[in-house]
């Protein structure tokens, strides 16, 4: 039985499997797990130019991954981040129901994003372009364009292993890992 | 009378002079050869006129043409071109908008309006169907675009408001860059249309239809409709123009080196933010606005309400129009700008080269060639909007220093002296539009080859060169990166045979990059019944391209005018595109070789006999 998002039992739950998953694995993290988003969530508390850039801004982010299981991806990933006048409140990896419901969500297969990783497409051009969807008001898009800019530039400086580069049995595991999160936190 | 599988087939003709109203019949194979909108006005003015005609003069038609898709329910075809040769370039002059105009005028049974001669004294012509009478205007003369648009729609009210094109006091004074509005909110604002408008003393344009426009394949054409709207509507593109206009264009463009700052010699403009499209929106806006049958509805309607910029409820400024009385003059008042985009819809001005006139006479200002002396005690300071907009109301009026700057900035810095024409940003004689080839090296190519000058609109690379659309069913590449030449005379190529069919068939571009190439073939085909494919569109792309070039090569253009203005070649290490700048030769080489114009920019006689241009060929290579 999952736990239920929004209390204190999942909260908790969900930072001692963090726990967990960092003194198990090491690096480089493969993106999109809970472990590489405790990177990323720092990379963004930590930049200065990020700050600057995002002072004006208000309201969650929620990058969408759509599950792609030959690369172990067996369902589909919501990664939240509480984002607010250039701080990071927090970023984990949150339920379906709640990541369809943040402020800002920005869709795409993992193809796209491995391309975003790697600087092969520019956030925006994928959007206009509709390789990615976004859902959510695109003048404050658009009005703070730098912010968005810089938050994908620093999911690509953290840097990791992409989910196309893994072998047959990091895959299997992948796949199990979502597996685990789904009967412990609810995310399908 | 209902126009069949897309076209009337027939052409209102009206002399101005000795007042003789007719119609011609317009030829099938003419009209699939040239599609509408600018391709068949071109090969009209070649077959009947003359190249070396004063654009001010009655022997210079002026042609309003539509095109087979206009006044169907397909998104994005409503608009029209008219053409001329321009009193601004002195080249083919062509400017096309969107509105309700074209669709009335294929209600009422025309595909176009051949307008000859010119009026002793001021009329305005009105076509109700079937009937066609030349009125008087004298009441009319004077007025701005606003009033005049009012009176003749309550004046001829009938059962159904009819449909304005109209100049304002610019036309009447034959500023060389007046524009003609469609009910007070559409502008044909290039090459200075209105000037030979106004020049024939023509006023107005009325126009009501009963009509329908049939599409020839029902079944085929409610199906691709329908897919086409779809792709209108899920479009990233459609929905930022319609959440925010094109001045969203202003944000995103700050980071990617597009905008121009200063008379285009600034690289660093902290203003941009505040005269964009979310601050529009924000603070503004009033309403949207569609052109008819479009879903995307980019047009802003907005509103001042109290301060020295105080507006009426209006049309609000494009992206263009955000960076001429902007970024520019490094201006971040965007109630100025607002203000500033009023007064040209009112005189009917081109807000692009109007702008950009106005910057450039801040440069010469700056550099001392210029003063106040000059400008009856302006001082044409950067930054000052009030400065702007008195010169702007001068400039429409033609008083004091505002008559040289009605001329354009090619030739008034001619006037001026004193290395002024350095400071000039224009191609052929036509202001650069917002979007820096610095930033994007494509779209300075685009500029140079351009047949009316430095243009934006007729070809498709500024959605392509900067990731918007990729149209790789095309033959696109994935992605470009703006600050590299390499490859790019291939990529302007292409975007000039998809695009140039749009302002012959009369399609927005703003749909147009919502959509493939097949899918406006289908677009066609079902409308017009005739088997016609994405390689048939390109075709056409080529053709109508090189008629345009001819007609602009037949009225004096060489290869020497296809050559960027020195400010927007100047490096810019501070802005995004980090001191990056176009490799001109390189792309003018390759380009030249691809589309076959000879080392004097002209189509050679094999390739125009290849499109099937015989008759220009004849003209250009005449004794040869």
């Amino acid at each position: 039985m999952a736990h239920t998002y929004g209390t204190d039992e999942w909260d908790k739950a969900y930072q001692e499997y963090v726990a967990n998953r960092l003194a198990s694995e090491s690096q480089p993290y493969i993106y999109f797990t809970p472990e590489w988003v405790t990177l990323y969530e720092k990379a963004v508390r930590e930049d200065a130019k990020y700050k600057e850039v995002a002072k004006a801004w208000e309201g969650s982010v929620v990058l969408h991954i759509q599950a792609k299981p030959e690369y172990g991806l067996v369902q589909d990933t919501y990664l939240f981040m509480d984002l607010w006048h250039g701080d990071c409140k927090y970023m984990k990896i949150v339920p379906s129901e709640v990541g369809k419901n943040g402020d800002f969500v920005i869709t795409g297969t993992i193809d796209r994003w491995i391309m975003v990783g790697k600087k092969q497409l520019d956030t925006v051009k994928g959007m206009m372009q509709g390789k990615l969807k976004l859902k959510g008001d695109l003048p404050t898009i658009v009005r703070n364009v730098q912010a968005a800019m810089r938050l994908v530039d620093l999911s690509s400086d953290v840097g990791g292993k992409y989910p196309d580069e893994l072998s047959p049995d990091e895959v299997e595991s992948l796949g199990k890992t979502m597996t685990e999160m789904d009967e412990q936190f609810g995310m399908a | 009378m209902d126009c069949q599988a897309g076209y009337a087939k027939r052409l209102l003709e009206v002399n101005l002079s000795d007042k003789n109203i007719r119609t011609s019949p317009l030829e099938d194979k003419m009209l699939m050869k040239f599609l509408g909108g600018g391709g068949l006005a071109a090969q009209l003015f070649l077959e009947r006129f003359s190249p070396g005609t004063d654009p001010l003069s009655p022997e210079n038609p002026l042609i309003v043409m539509t095109g087979p898709l206009v006044g169907t329910r397909l998104p994005g075809t409503s608009r029209f071109a008219i053409c001329a040769r321009s009193p601004l370039t002195g080249f083919w002059g062509i400017g096309t908008c969107g509105g309700n105009f074209g669709p009335e005028l294929k209600f009422a049974g025309y595909d176009g309006i051949l307008l000859e001669g010119a009026s002793e004294k001021p009329v305005y012509l009105v076509v109700d169907d079937e009937s066609v009478d030349i009125q008087d205007a004298s009441d009319l003369w004077g007025k701005d675009i606003y009033d005049v648009t009012d009176i003749l729609k309550e004046r001829h009210s009938g059962t159904r408001k009819p449909k304005i094109l109209a100049i304002g006091q610019a036309g009447e004074n034959q500023v060389l860059y007046a524009s003609i509005a469609n009910d007070k909110a559409h502008y044909i604002g290039r090459t200075g249309m209105g000037a030979v408008m106004g020049s024939k003393q023509l006023k107005a344009i009325v126009v009501r239809g009963t009509g329908k426009v049939l599409p020839a394949l029902e079944e085929k054409y409610e199906a691709v409709r329908s897919s086409v709207m779809e792709k209108c509507k899920s479009s990233m593109v459609a929905q930022s123009l319609q959440s925010m206009g094109t001045a969203a264009a202003m944000d995103l463009g700050m980071m990617t080196g597009d905008v121009p700052i200063r008379n285009w010699t600034g690289a660093e403009f902290e203003g941009s933010g505040q005269i964009g499209g979310p601050a529009m929106t924000a603070d503004y806006l009033t309403k949207v606005h569609a052109c008819y049958a479009c879903p995307i509805a980019c047009k802003r309607v907005v509103k001042v309400d109290s301060g020295p910029y105080q507006t009426a409820e209006g049309p609000g400024p494009e992206y263009e129009t955000c960076c001429t009385f902007g970024s520019y003059i490094e201006n971040d008042n965007l109630e100025g700008i607002i203000k500033a985009n009023e007064l040209c819809n009112l005189y009917g001005l081109d807000t692009i080269t109007c702008g950009a006139t106005i910057a450039f006479a801040m440069e010469c200002y700056e550099k001392g060639i210029l003063t106040a002396a000059d400008t009856d005690g302006i001082e044409l300071k950067w930054g000052d909007i009030d400065a702007a907009l008195k010169m702007l109301e001068k400039i429409a009026t033609r008083q004091g220093i505002g008559d040289i700057l009605a001329e354009g900035s090619t030739r008034a810095a001619k006037k001026i002296g004193n290395g002024a024409e350095d400071l000039v940003v224009a191609v052929k004689g036509l202001e650069l539009p917002a979007h820096d080839p610095r930033g994007f090296h494509g779209m300075g190519l685009e500029y140079a080859v351009g047949y009316r000058g430095a243009c934006h609109l007729q070809h498709m690379s500024l959605y392509i060169e900067q990731g918007m659309s990729s149209f790789e069913e095309a033959g696109f590449k994935d992605d470009y990166i703006g600050t590299e030449s390499q490859g790019k005379a291939e990529m302007v190529l292409l975007s000039q045979n998809m695009g140039v069919p749009a302002s012959s068939i009369c399609l927005c571009v703003f749909a147009y990059a919502c959509m493939d190439v097949q899918d406006v073939a289908d677009m066609i085909h079902s409308v017009t019944g005739r088997e016609f494919s994405a390689q048939d569109l390109l075709d056409a792309g080529e053709r109508i391209w090189l008629l345009m070039r001819g007609m602009t090569n037949l009225m004096g253009a060489t290869g020497a005018d296809d050559r960027l203005p020195p400010n927007s070649l100047i490096p810019l290490e501070a802005s995004m595109s980090a001191g990056s700048v176009p490799d001109m030769d390189l792309m003018i080489k390759e380009y030249y070789a691809l589309r076959g114009l000879d080392a004097n920019g002209v189509p050679t006689m094999e390739v125009l006999k290849k499109a099937g241009l015989t008759a220009l060929a004849d003209k250009l290579y005449a004794g040869k």
